[in-house]
C-alpha cells in the first residue's frame, strides 16, 4: 500500500511523559491533535517547542516511541487514533 | 549466533567441569528448569559478573546472583552505609551503618552463599581504574546512581566487549535494558546527548521507593542469569519501563546499533574511556550539588535566620518578614518553620533550604 500519497490529517493522539518529562509536564499523559503523517523530526519540534515547551530543556536527551517502537531521524511516522507517543528521558538513579 | 560460542556475549566458551555433589543437591530447584538444566548450571558457577553499584539495585542483584550461584561476583562502589539509604539497600544490615558498602556487601554474599568468589572494589569507577576491573568480568550490571557513571560504563563495556545489563530508578518509575548485545545499540546510541545536568534529579533529591529498584534489580539478575546460563536475554534491543505508581509496564522496541554511534560505531570518535564528569557536566555521584545562589548580601543563611529569630530586635525583624518556602508541598510538610508560607513555584526564585 502507498501510504505515502494517502490523504493527511489531523488526528488525536495520545502523549505519554515518563521521568524528567513527567515531572516538567506536571501530569502523566495528555492528547494532542497531530498530522497523521509526520517526520519524526517535525514531531519533535511539535513536541518540544509548541504543545510542550516547558520540555525543551530536555528534548535532546529524551527517546521518543510511538506505539511502544523506539523512533529515528528522519522516519516518516504514520499516526492513527489509538497512537500512543512516549516521551523517555534517561533515568540515571538507582 | 550461537551464545555459547562467543565471549562477548557472556559466555565462556570453554568446556566446563562437572557439577559437585553438593552443587547439585543446593541447586537442585534451579537445575530442574528445562532451560537451564546441569549445563546451564555449570555455566553460572563459572560466570564472572560486575555489579557496579552497592545500592537499591545492586541489592537485589547480588542476593539473587549469589542465590543462584554465580562463581564470581565483583562489586565496586565508593560509599559507606548510610541509614537513609536502607530503605531501599536491603542487602545492608543497619548494623553496617557507616562501614564500607563493599565490605557490607561482600558479608551479606557470603553469608548468603559462602562459595561465590567475592572481590570487592572500594572505589570510585573511573576511566583509570576501569579497564582493569571491567576485564575481570563477562557480564556487568549497571547498577549505579549517576549519568557520569552510567556513560563510562557503557564505554567501558563496548570497548572491552561486555554485555551490559542496565538498570535504574527514581521515584515510582524503573527501566531496564540490555546494551551491547546481540548487535542491539548501546546506551550512547540511545542517548548520545547527557541530560542537561542543571535537569539532572536523583534518588537523594528527588526519593525512590524501594521496590521499584527491588523489581528492576531483581530483572537485572534475572537477565543476568538468563545470559550466563547460556540463552538469550529477552531486551537486546528492548527498554522494560516500570510505572509503579499506575501498575503499568511497556516494552519499547528500541533501534539496533547506530552506525553513528561515537563509541560502538563504524567510525567511532571515542577510542579510549574520556573524562565523563567533564562530558556530562556533573559529578559521579548521587549526593546533592551545590545550587546557584544570590551573593551573600541578597541573602540570608538558614542559621543567621535561626539567631536572628531568637534575639529580641532581629526577632522584630524577622516577624515583620514575610517567608516564603518554595519547596514542593510535601517537601513542606517533612519540616517547616511555623511563620512560613508554602508558596510553591515553578521559577523558584527564592529558595529556602531548612535543614
Ligand atoms: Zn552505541
Amino acid at each position: 500500500m502507498d501510504t505515502s500519497s494517502s490523504e493527511v490529517t489531523n488526528i488525536e493522539v495520545r502523549v505519554l511523559f515518563f521521568g524528567k518529562a513527567r515531572e516538567l509536564a506536571e501530569c502523566e499523559e495528555t492528547k494532542v491533535m497531530l498530522p497523521s503523517q509526520i517526520q519524526y523530526s517535525a514531531l519533535k519540534q511539535l513536541l518540544f517547542q509548541k504543545f510542550f515547551a516547558d520540555l525543551e530543556s530536555i528534548a535532546q536527551s529524551c527517546i521518543i516511541a510511538v506505539d511502544q517502537s523506539y523512533v529515528q531521524m528522519e522516519e516518516l511516522l504514520h499516526l492513527t487514533p489509538s497512537t500512543e507517543i512516549a516521551i523517555i528521558p534517561p533515568l540515571s538513579g538507582g | 549466533m550461537e551464545p555459547s560460542d562467543c565471549t562477548a556475549n557472556g559466555v565462556s566458551s570453554v568446556e566446563p567441569t562437572p557439577l559437585s555433589k553438593a552443587d547439585i543437591e543446593r541447586y537442585s530447584r534451579q537445575l530442574l528448569v528445562p532451560e537451564i538444566g546441569v549445563t546451564g548450571q555449570q555455566r553460572i558457577r563459572d560466570a564472572r559478573v560486575l555489579i557496579v553499584g552497592a545500592g537499591g539495585l545492586g541489592c537485589p542483584v547480588a542476593l539473587y546472583l549469589a542465590g543462584a550461584g554465580i562463581g564470581t561476583i565483583g562489586i565496586v562502589d565508593y560509599d559507606t552505609v548510610s541509614l537513609d539509604n536502607l530503605h531501599r539497600q536491603i542487602a545492608h544490615p543497619e548494623s553496617n551503618a557507616g562501614q564500607s558498602k563493599v565490605e557490607s556487601f561482600k558479608r551479606t554474599i557470603k553469608s548468603l552463599n559462602s562459595n561465590i568468589n567475592v572481590l570487592t572494589f572500594e572505589t570510585t569507577l573511573s576511566s583509570r581504574n576501569s579497564p582493569d576491573i571491567f576485564s575481570q568480568f563477562d557480564i556487568v550490571a549497571d547498577c549505579s546512581d549517576n549519568a557520569a557513571t552510567r556513560y563510562l560504563v557503557n564505554d567501558a563495556c563496548v570497548l572491552l566487549e561486555k554485555v551490559l545489563v542496565s538498570g535504574s530508578g527514581l521515584r515510582w518509575e524503573g527501566q531496564l535494558s540490555v546494551y551491547n548485545y546481540q548487535n542491539g545499540p548501546c546506551y550512547r546510541c540511545l542517548f548520545p546527548i547527557p541530560p542537561n545536568a542543571q535537569l539532572m534529579t536523583n534518588c537523594a533529591e528527588s526519593g525512590v521507593v524501594g521496590p521499584i529498584v527491588g523489581l528492576i534489580g531483581s530483572m537485572q539478575a534475572l537477565e543476568i542469569i538468563k545470559i550466563a546460563a547460556g540463552l538469550n536475554s529477552s531486551f537486546a534491543s528492548k527498554m522494560w519501563m516500570l510505572d509503579g505508581l499506575t501498575g503499568q509496564t511497556r516494552t519499547i522496541s528500541l533501534r539496533k546499533r547506530d552506525p553513528s554511534c561515537a563509541v560502538c560505531g563504524e567510525n567511532p570518535t571515542v577510542k579510549e574511556l574520556i573524562d565523563y564528569e567533564a562530558f556530562c557536566g556533573s559529578s559521579a555521584h548521587d549526593k546533592i550539588e551545590p545550587v546557584h545562589i544570590l551573593d551573600a548580601a541578597d541573602r540570608i543563611e538558614t542559621k543567621d535566620y535561626a539567631t536572628c529569630r531568637e534575639d529580641r530586635e532581629g526577632g522584630q525583624i524577622a516577624r515583620d518578614a514575610v517567608l516564603i518556602d518554595t519547596r514542593p508541598p510535601h517537601e513542606f510538610a517533612i519540616a517547616h518553620l511555623p511563620e512560613a508560607i508554602s508558596v510553591n513555584s515553578k521559577i523558584g526564585c527564592f529558595y529556602m533550604g531548612i535543614s
